[in-house]
């Protein structure tokens, strides 16, 4: 090991860097160097979040000279300096080939020392085949039926100065957590949240990505092209090769993915500074929008999934070649070059979406087979006997990009009053409130839709204190989690529609008391011109002592009515819980919702809920009314 | 998971790996295999990992593959990670992925729409179900020899 050997030397130096017993540096020059942000930018060094330490977030002894290098910037200067003064060394063996951004910088800080660039072929040989000339940042969009692909992944393209080249051809930046690919699910994904995996940097060719993303995640990939000069993009790449070999704790929450990428870009520049922006969570849509700030984000490009291309061809496609394409997947005659009933054009239709479609069932529904796979074949042996181009324009970009949406954490004040059925009620029948919700993440469907997925909905951390007219104040609602996706049903996709939701809530009225809860449905989406309907099987587990035995467990049907305009949004939605268990009664609840878009960040929102209770012969009912104001940040 | 990396495409031509293509796993991909365990949705959701292997974008040696280099071999190395993505495009005698093997190959954009016909019209040559990455570069070279504007990007 280079490192090693260089350590050793290091050590027989002690500080302060000589040259034939002369001090090459003075003290003052040497600590004020090393207190240098850039620096510490570039060896990764961070206030720890917890700890409040200030170490550096690589956690391999490779990636520092010093065997203090991990905690001081100072042992790290001197060691890599007096490395770096080293000279008539042979190919590859200078402390140059394994750190060349930290060399590049320091010989700019210090051009008094002179010091002699030693051959690095290996470096030179990688640098001159990645050939980058500007980077763009990549940033597969959330997918509707993956809500933890809503929170969404970075990486960073190196792309070449010939605007002609294939773009797949080109490189691209990941950090990822490096996993025991014989650990199971749930130790996988704990481990991945908690940073039980070294996360590493790799360098992979784009189109691994986009087999990736676009063939089978079927997400949608933004591009958005960054504004670093050559310097400052010769840097980056010098600082990448830095990574090889070493690895940082991976982080879902914080340090992931895009929090590296920042610190990397951090590391290359010193007008970039972002990654302080992020300290306990690092959403990617959120990077991205801080990069934006700082005007380091040029033009953005569009790359549609598999599944966006299927849907936009089918759009296009008549309900003849639409049923002509399934046919074609479905049945077990052979697929022949001509489509019967159908025209030329038509056919091309069929062929194209026939061959969308068999790829979307094995890849999507798992229903890989060797009759699919001969299959689809056939299809594209069929459409190869047509030389004419493809029969679909080609799809436009969306309207909004993800990061044009609203902010990610929300503060709601809301005005409203509960009043119960006045002819089987004696007690108080009015009572105003005032309620405060803060909610961490991330999207509801009642917010203003832009940029996310139509009909998806992951909450996380959504809190509301209430205050009763009165002066009595009190939790009334504490969502962990709640996750709604209403993905439609299409001509070809059957997705299935679903929600999760747990926590703590109360039902409607002032004495009404604190329960836990944990909801799950399973249902269809459809989408018309007159908005999204749903239908869900619901199946509700509420715990306290309120409930008679202590607990209910439900099922019923909920029904509902969504409406995403850009302006307004509304939401109609009925749920009765026809059977239960332990507590007996039956409740029904019903919600109207009207949302009014003042701004990308600020929405109206006025509400309507009404709880029925049957319990035997005895019925009860309530109702609440509250209007206000949200607003994203 | 695959072990290869393809390359960058480098300028010296060597087709000393195509005496056998597969002697380190090259050329050995088929087409729409069966993929997907769960371990890759996962892995996205919490990791964004996609395979246990680290790699740096290195061009050939690191992975056994030492005499994989230059325009050709790059070439099987593109067929054998992009074969779904390429016959799809196959089929419609455009798109990115046909785009992207042109330039692999060297073809210059004069000479890629007699490219991308002669793919397309070669199509159930190379693209079948006993069809391999190796095969399909056997059936491509083949049928690029047979044509005059295409052969002299054969070296």
């Amino acid at each position: 090991m280079i490192a090693r050997s260089l350590v050793a030397g290091v050590i027989l130096f002690p500080p302060a860097i000589f040259a034939d017993n002369t001090p090459l540096l003075s003290h003052e020059k040497l600590t004020s160097l090393a207190a240098h942000q850039q620096w510490a930018h570039l060896l990764h060094y961070r206030n720890h979040t917890f700890t409040g330490r200030y170490i550096s977030q690589n956690d391999s002894p490779n990636f520092f000279l010093s065997p203090n290098g991990k905690s001081s910037l100072t042992n790290e200067l001197e060691a890599n300096l007096q490395a770096f003064m080293q000279t008539n060394l042979a190919d590859n063996q200078s402390a140059q080939c394994r750190f060349p951004a930290r060399y590049y910088w320091l010989k700019q800080q210090l051009p008094e020392l002179n010091m002699q660039d030693q051959p690095c072929s290996e470096f030179q040989k990688w640098q001159q085949e990645l050939n980058t000339d500007h980077l763009t940042l990549i940033f597969p969009a959330s997918h509707i039926n993956s809500p933890s692909s809503m929170y969404g992944h970075t990486l960073i393209r190196l792309d070449k100065k010939d605007p002609r080249s294939n773009k797949l051809l080109a490189h691209s930046v990941n950090f990822a957590a490096n996993p025991d690919p014989n650990d199971n699910e749930i130790v996988f994904s704990w481990k991945g949240l908690t940073g039980g995996y070294p996360g590493v940097v790799s360098v992979l060719p784009y189109y691994a990505k986009t087999n990736e993303y676009s063939h089978m995640e079927y997400r949608d990939i933004w591009e958005y092209k960054l504004n670093l000069d050559n310097v400052e993009t010769n840097q980056f790449v010098r600082h990448i090769w830095e990574t090889k070999d070493t690895f940082f704790d991976y982080f879902f929450f914080d340090e992931n993915c895009s929090y590296r990428l920042l610190a990397l870009l951090d590391a290359s520049s010193e007008r970039i500074d972002v990654t302080d922006d992020f300290t306990f969570t690092a959403l990617p849509v959120d990077t991205i929008r801080a990069l934006q700030q700082r005007g380091l984000i040029g033009e953005t490009e569009y790359r549609p999934s598999a599944a966006s291309e299927m849907e936009h061809k089918s759009q296009q496609a008549s309900k003849q070649v639409l049923s002509q394409a399934r046919r074609l997947v479905e049945q077990t005659e052979p697929v022949t070059t001509t489509v019967p009933g159908l025209n030329q054009q038509d056919t091309l239709q069929a062929l194209e979406l026939a061959y969308a479609y068999a790829r979307y069932l094995a890849v999507q529904k798992k229903q890989a087979s060797p009759v699919l796979r001969q299959r689809t074949l056939e299809i594209l042996s069929a459409r190869a006997k047509y030389a004419e181009p493809t029969a679909f324009s080609p799809i436009s970009k969306p309207n909004h990009r993800d990061d044009e949406g609203h902010l990610s954490q929300r503060l709601q004040a809301q005005a409203g009053t509960t009043f119960s059925d006045e002819h089987k009620h004696s007690n108080k029948d009015r009572l105003g409130f005032v309620d405060l919700n803060y909610r961490a993440a991330f999207h509801e469907v009642m917010d203003p839709p832009q940029g996310f997925v139509p009909g998806s909905q992951i909450q996380m951390a959504n809190v509301t204190l209430r205050l009763w007219e009165g002066g009595k104040a009190r939790l009334q609602q504490l969502q962990v989690v709640d996750i709604l996706s209403l993905s439609e049903q299409t001509y070809f996709q059957r997705p299935i529609a679903w929600s999760v939701s747990g926590g703590l809530d109360r039902f409607i009225g002032s004495e009404a008391g604190l329960y836990g809860y944990l909801h799950t449905g399973f249902g269809k989406a459809w989408l018309t011109p007159v908005g999204r309907f749903y239908t869900l099987a619901q199946a509700h587990l509420m715990a306290d002592n309120q409930f008679d035995k202590g607990a209910q467990l439900s099922v019923g049907p909920r029904l509902g009515w969504l409406w995403q305009g850009e302006q307004f949004q509304a939401q109609l939605e009925a749920n009765w819980q026809r059977f239960s268990w332990l507590d007996k009664t039956e409740r029904t609840t019903i919600k109207a919702k009207l949302g009014w878009r003042l701004a990308t960040n600020t929405q109206i929102k006025l509400e309507a809920s009404s709880q029925h209770f049957k319990l035997s012969d005895q019925m009860s009912e309530q109702y609440e009314v509250k209007l206000g104001l949200n607003w994203y940040y | 998971m695959k072990k290869i990396i393809a390359s960058i495409v480098l300028a010296s031509a060597s087709t000393a790996a195509l005496a056998n293509p597969a002697g380190c796993g090259l050329g050995s991909t088929v087409i729409f295999p069966d993929a997907n365990e769960w371990h890759e949705y996962v892995l996205a959701a919490t990791t964004n990992g996609t395979s246990g292997n680290q790699t740096f974008g290195m061009t050939s040696g690191t992975l056994g593959c030492e005499a994989a280099n230059g325009p050709l071999s790059s070439a099987l190395m593109f067929m054998d990670e992009n074969m779904d993505q390429l016959a799809a495009d196959a089929a419609i005698g455009q798109g990115e992925t046909l785009a992207a093997l042109a330039e692999v190959m060297g073809v210059e954009p004069q000479d890629t729409p007699t490219f991308n016909r002669v793919i397309q019209s070669n199509f159930d040559a190379l693209f079948s179900t006993e069809a391999t990455s190796a095969s399909a570069f056997e059936a491509m070279t083949a049928a690029m020899a047979q044509d005059k504007d295409l052969q002299k990007y054969l070296g």
